[in-house]
């Protein structure tokens, strides 16, 4: 809603009654088109927005339209209704704007007070119809009342906040030309005012022209468009002019009021020509190129232009020829850059086509450009100049106009064709011109001799590469060298910049070669006229002996195929015959000893053979060791004789507990004497354990294990005194300290 | 119908043999139906599609009869580098083979060709497969390792127990010496086209150094990028690429 609102307050639509309806076009949206082309048929009161005014215009200031229409008041008409939108002259400023610049000498237009009078037909409205009308507005202008202090908010608020504000702040810019420019006797060129940044009523005091004839009832248009977040507003009156005759007629400088400011309108100039000459100077060809002098075999970058006048078309029956065997020229091809300039005062679409050139004779050299076209008619190109699609070449070059049929040619374009200077040119210079850059690169550098070496090297800028030769060098004694493989890498679509790459093969003939001798390469700088030497530096090899077996070996002449000189064979009819049976299948036919798995299976006789000596030795030194015999046998015995202890306490035997404890300890303690450990007495034990610093309380437990054995045995003491459980607990903790004793 | 226990088990034997993983019949049936087919239209006459179906078949698995009769096609075809090629794959794989031998001796005289003579140490380590002798080497090695250890330990070995250690220690060098050989011969190609280039140097640009015929054998020495240095049977030397022989191995 309030876009809409905007909108219609921004470019309010006009139509105008009584003077042959006429609308200014406006940015609007689609629904207040609809409600004008309803004002159109009449139905202006049954609209509510539309509100009609009745403008008072002096009769001195009725352009010829009106005059026909009859003297005395006009109604205008127009869809705000309410008249504290109108400006200080008692009209709305933009309405002030179109009636003015639709009139050829308005002044300032009176505008009676407003009334609500139906839309007159032509020649006036009759009483009835006028009654009728006048209550339909009445009621129109209550429910406007209500409607105009909702809009009035929304208006402040616009106001306010709109961008509108800043349209004021901008600086206001006239211009003037005619569109076409230029066009034969008898068609006609609008001669179009552009008044930029200001929305203001402005009044015209246009200057005749004599010759050319200016029709006054302007086609006003309005646009308004956002630039970086800034509103930008124009108003353009566009006035048919038709001329008289041929010749250059000038609207001149004249002033125009805005605002009750003056501007200054600049002048515009319009070419009439007779018909069939519309072309002269519409089609122009032109070689862009570099200033002289310009050497023999240097690469010219230029540019060859068709300039082609706006108001026509063209299409191109040929692409543009060459005339002058003293260049040679890259090929053209319809991959051409468009583009638009003036010249000579006149705006030209502009077809490119980049070009290379390069001079083969010294002196001075003609060359000439010649194309075909059609060149269409004017009205044709005017048709299309609304299109939403027309760009500059959209159907100058591709549309099937019917035209007139013409060669366009460029003139005599003169060379300065110069040898390149003898003064300083390097002996190996080989015709390089441009700017160039030079790398090499050998591979490998050490190597056995009659091995093969690659070097490359890499020349790399802009220039003629088309003539930068295999630099030639010196190394015939030292190498056998052979014709280099060149390879050019172009890095933009002429050719004239990239990288040239020449791959030679040089085989050292004897241990005896240290480096590759520098390569000789040097180019003609067009930039400063002066021969550039760009040599490469030596590469350092190291070249080994060749062993017998690959000596060099030098080529004798090639000898010629040898096929030619046997018969041909006839072996097929003495073969053996084919095998019937497959055979076994091999899924792999590589050597064994590449295989996975055959190197894995090494690992099984390895383990096998380790296995076997472990176990052989270990056997062996049980053999020969007693004490290592001991100690290993005397392990077994103790965990025989705590299982023992166990079952014996699990069955309430303190006797067989006992004496398995006892024999437990000297199995343990027995590892580390001589004698058998079933002799060893507890003095002995003490004596031992004492030794190695045992506790105490070990002591303690050994002897009470030892006594309580004894007392059992020998005393008669009764087993139910002992708890064995916590026996079993404590023989477990003695043979462990006793096992950790070393 | 009543039938024998003795049937049966004979009856699920045979299948367990023919489903079995690793059966020449079940896994070969594809390699197997390819050569019936290439063998049939060779005895109709029509070598290109025999070639292709004995080719057809190497793709999925080789044997020695593939490459026999593949390169017997190859020689009614007249393309005696690929027919010399495929003798000498199925010699590889069977040096013994003494059709493929007979072959290829047939198709060297008839082509003019250079057959190399094998000194004594050749023919001795072609009496073998290049794999046989892998295992030669193998049992020679751990023999003559355990026989060396394990008697010390035991107090000494028997006669037999000394004589394997000596035939153990013997077949260690023949065997390495035969491996050697036969990774000498891998690097062995044979020449594919007539009139081969041998060029002086690995570039296009260089000149030729001779021209030798299909099926000459040569030894690949050196490379340098796309190119190879090759010494042929027939004393030639020179620079060939990828594309103009055919590896034996």
């Amino acid at each position: 809603m309030l876009n809409y609102l905007f909108n219609i307050f921004q470019a309010p639509p006009v139509s105008c009654h009584g003077n042959g309806s006429t609308e200014l076009p406006g940015t609007e949206n689609p629904g207040a088109s609809e409600r004008r082309r309803h004002v159109a048929r009449g139905e202006a009161t049954r609209n509510p927005w539309t509100h009609i005014v009745k403008v008072t215009l002096p009769a001195r200031d009725v352009g010829e339209r009106v005059s026909r229409a009859g003297a005395g008041p006009r109604v205008f008409k127009h869809r705000w209704c309410s008249s504290e939108f109108f400006g200080p002259a008692g009209a709305p400023a933009p309405l002030q704007g179109a009636l003015m610049a639709r009139l050829p000498n308005p002044g300032v237009p009176r505008l009676s007070t407003p009334g609500y009078l139906p839309a007159p037909r032509r020649g006036g409205v009759t009483a009835n119809e006028s009654m009728t009308l006048t209550r339909l507005s009445h009621k129109f202008q209550k429910r406007c009342g209500q409607i105009r202090a909702t809009l009035r908010f929304l208006i402040v608020m616009m106001t306010t906040f709109s961008p509108v504000v800043s349209v004021n702040a901008q600086q206001t810019r006239i211009s003037a030309s005619f569109d076409p420019p230029a066009i034969t006797l008898g068609e006609r060129s609008l001669y179009q005012l552009k008044v930029e940044g200001s929305q203001e009523s402005f009044s015209l005091n246009m200057p005749r022209v004599s010759g050319l004839k200016i029709d006054l009832q302007p086609r006003v248009s309005r646009s308004v468009q956002w630039v970086n977040g800034r509103q930008s507003v124009s108003i353009t009156a566009s006035f048919t002019t038709r001329p008289e005759r041929k010749g250059t007629f000038v609207v001149p400088s004249w002033d125009v009021t805005i605002g009750g400011n003056i501007y200054r309108v600049p002048a515009a100039s319009l070419k009439v020509v007779a018909p069939g000459e519309e072309f002269r100077d519409a089609l122009i060809f032109r070689l862009q190129r570099p200033q002289d002098p310009v050497y023999v075999g240097q690469t010219l970058r230029c540019n060859l232009k068709l300039y082609v006048r706006s108001d026509i078309q063209i299409q191109l029956k040929s692409m543009p020829r060459k005339e002058g065997d003293a260049f040679t020229q890259s090929e053209l091809t319809n991959e051409f850059t468009t583009a638009q300039e003036n010249f000579r005062n006149l705006p030209y679409k502009v077809a490119v086509w980049p070009v290379i050139l390069t001079p083969l004779k010294a002196g001075r050299q003609i060359l000439t450009y010649q194309a075909d076209v059609v060149v269409s008619s004017s009205s044709s190109a005017r048709r299309r100049r609304n299109s939403l699609f027309d760009s500059i070449f959209d159907d100058p070059f591709f549309t099937r106009n019917r035209g007139e049929e013409r060669t366009v040619f460029s003139g005599d374009i003169v060379f300065d064709v110069q040898e390149l200077p003898k003064a300083g040119q390097p002996s190996h210079f080989n015709g390089a011109i441009g700017k160039f850059d030079v790398s090499n690169k050998a591979s490998p550098t050490e190597l056995t001799a009659g091995e093969p070496i690659t070097l490359v090297l890499e020349i790399s800028g802009e220039g003629n590469f088309d003539r930068v030769l295999a630099p030639k060098f010196d190394a015939a004694t030292d190498f056998k060298v052979y014709s280099p493989k060149s390879e050019f890498t172009p890095s933009d679509t002429l050719g004239l910049q990239g990288t040239k790459r020449f791959e030679y093969i040089l085989i050292p003939k004897s241990e005896s070669v240290t480096s590759i001798p520098s390569i000789p390469f040097s180019y003609f700088a067009t930039e400063t006229l002066r021969y550039v030497d760009l040599s490469t530096a030596p590469i350092a090899l190291t070249v080994l002996p060749a062993p017998e077996a690959t000596a060099v070996y030098l080529p004798p002449a090639a000898s010629a195929p040898v096929a030619a000189e046997i018969a041909e064979p006839a072996p097929a009819a003495s073969l053996l015959p084919i095998q019937l049976l497959p055979g076994s299948w091999i899924d792999d036919a590589g050597p064994l000893y590449r295989s996975r798995g055959f190197m894995a299976a090494q690992g099984i006789p390895l383990v096998v053979l380790l296995s076997v000596v472990a176990v052989r030795r270990r056997r062996l030194r049980l053999q020969r060791d007693h004490a290592f015999a001991r100690r290993i046998s005397a392990g077994k015995a103790v965990r025989q004789r705590l299982q023992e202890a166990r079952e014996a306490a699990n069955e309430g035997d303190a006797e067989g507990f006992f004496q398995a404890a006892c024999r437990a300890i000297q199995e343990c303690v027995g590892k580390h004497f001589e004698q058998e450990s079933e002799a060893l007495t507890f003095v002995e034990i003490q004596h031992f354990l004492g030794s190695r610093g045992t506790e105490e309380k070990t002591l303690a437990t050994t002897r009470e294990i030892f006594d309580s054995a004894d007392a059992i045995r020998f005393g008669g003491s009764s087993e139910e005194t002992f708890d064995l459980r916590t026996w079993i607990g404590e023989l477990s903790s003695l043979i462990r300290t006793l096992e950790a004793l070393s | 119908m009543r039938v024998a226990p003795a049937v049966l088990v004979f009856r699920l034997a045979i299948l367990v043999c023919a489903f079995a993983p690793g059966s020449p019949s079940g896994a070969a049936s594809g390699p197997v139906s390819l050569f019936n087919q290439a063998n049939h239209a060779y005895s109709l006459g029509d070598y290109e599609e025999a070639a292709t179906l004995y080719r057809q078949c190497l793709e999925a698995a080789q044997s020695v009869a593939v490459h026999y009769n593949l390169a017997n096609t190859y020689t009614k075809l007249s393309r005696i580098g690929e027919a010399v090629l495929h003798f000498e794959k199925a010699l590889v794989l069977e040096p013994a083979h003494a059709e493929a031998q007979a072959n290829l001796t047939f198709i060297r005289e008839a082509s003019g060709l250079t057959a190399k003579e094998s000194d004594m140490v050749q023919e001795v380590a072609h009496q073998l497969t290049l794999n046989a002798w892998c295992w030669v080497a193998t049992f020679g090695i751990w023999g003559s390792i355990f026989l060396l250890l394990l008697p010390p330990l035991f107090g000494g070995g028997s006669l037999l127990s000394r004589v394997i250690l000596l035939l153990s220690l013997l077949a260690i060098p023949v065997s390495i010496a035969a491996v050697l050989i036969y990774h000498k011969e891998s690097r062995k190609i044979v020449i594919l086209r007539d009139d081969t280039a041998l060029r002086v140097a690995p570039s296009s640009e260089s000149p030729p150094n001779a021209y030798i015929l299909a099926g000459e054998i040569a030894s690949i020495r050196t490379t340098h990028n796309e190119y190879f240095f090759v010494s042929a049977d027939t004393g030639d030397t020179g620079w060939i690429t990828e594309g103009e022989f055919g590896r034996i191995w």
